[in-house]
């Protein structure tokens, strides 16, 4: 969980999210994958991604402070579990702050384009 | 394996919780970040939840299961199927306001009972633009300016 944090990158506007924190996240390769499989499915436990994984039981808690640290990742109590879901809201902002705006429209329709060519 | 497919959404406002909750639920706001559309309710546990597209059309079906304002609203959501085809059953979505200081922590949850879709998917990505185009809108008062794509307003 995000705990509210006076030094986020100026131009941020408070996300509370610091830009650093979010790419330092994504620039280890075993943290992208984690966000993969959230991706894949998403609200998994602690448990259900270890199994999925050739990594320790406490690699994957380590990464995955890391990911919720950038709010990558948020939690979600259920009952005694504890679900993992991919937050994709960073990412949605740093889209936003250099490549969305007036272009959005373009670079989404050059993804589907791309999405429908690589599908068939 | 269940066939719920529960996604969460966490952003941080730099606003009040009133201020959020007016965004969420007044036209005035919705119509500059929620692909232009119009909502209309009575905002009372049981009443309908009306969006309106600028075409007119309804994205999706709603009902208001739960409401404290300003704070949580919990509504029913069903995918118009003249929009996207979708036979999807109603799913559910969940705003929490929680206030951090000078700032809100906005979350959304959107549970879908009938597995991975059209919906599930055109909901994931409609719901990142909504709530990046509402904390630009809530911080610099003015909109997101966006070039609405096609397929997403089309899949709402």
């Amino acid at each position: 969980m995000v705990t509210y944090n006076a030094t986020h990158e100026r131009g941020c506007s408070a996300c509370l999210t610091p830009l650093n924190d979010v790419f330092k996240a994504l620039a280890d390769a075993s943290r992208r994958h984690l966000l993969d499989c959230l991706y894949e499915r998403d609200g998994q436990t602690l448990g259900d991604l270890v199994a999925g994984l050739a990594m320790s039981r406490f690699g994957v808690m380590k990464h995955l402070r890391v990911l919720e640290e950038a709010n990558l990742v948020v939690t979600r109590r259920k009952g005694r579990e504890k679900l993992h879901y991919l937050n994709p809201m960073p990412i949605q902002m740093v889209y936003d702050r250099w490549v969305g705006k007036y272009r959005r429209g373009w670079t989404r329709r050059l993804s589907h384009i791309k999405n429908m060519l690589e599908e068939s | 394996m269940s066939d719920n497919v529960t996604h969460v959404y966490e952003v941080y406002i730099r606003t009040t919780p009133e201020k959020l909750w007016e965004a969420i639920t007044d036209t005035r706001f919705t119509r500059q970040y929620f692909f232009g559309a119009t909502v209309d309710s009575d905002w009372r546990p049981g009443a309908a939840l009306n969006y309106a597209l600028p075409d007119g059309r309804t994205p999706f079906f709603a009902t208001i299961e739960a409401i404290d304002p300003p704070r949580r609203l919990v509504h029913s959501f069903r995918s118009n199927p003249e929009m996207d085809g979708s036979q999807d059953p109603p799913s559910r979505v969940t705003y929490e306001i929680e206030p951090l200081g000078p700032t809100c922590l906005l979350r959304l949850t959107h549970e879908h009972f009938a597995g991975e879709s059209v919906v599930t998917k055109g909901t994931h990505e409609g719901w990142q633009i909504i709530f990046s185009g509402l904390k630009t809108l809530l911080e610099t008062g003015e909109p997101l300016k966006i070039d609405w794509p096609d397929e997403i307003v089309a899949t709402g």
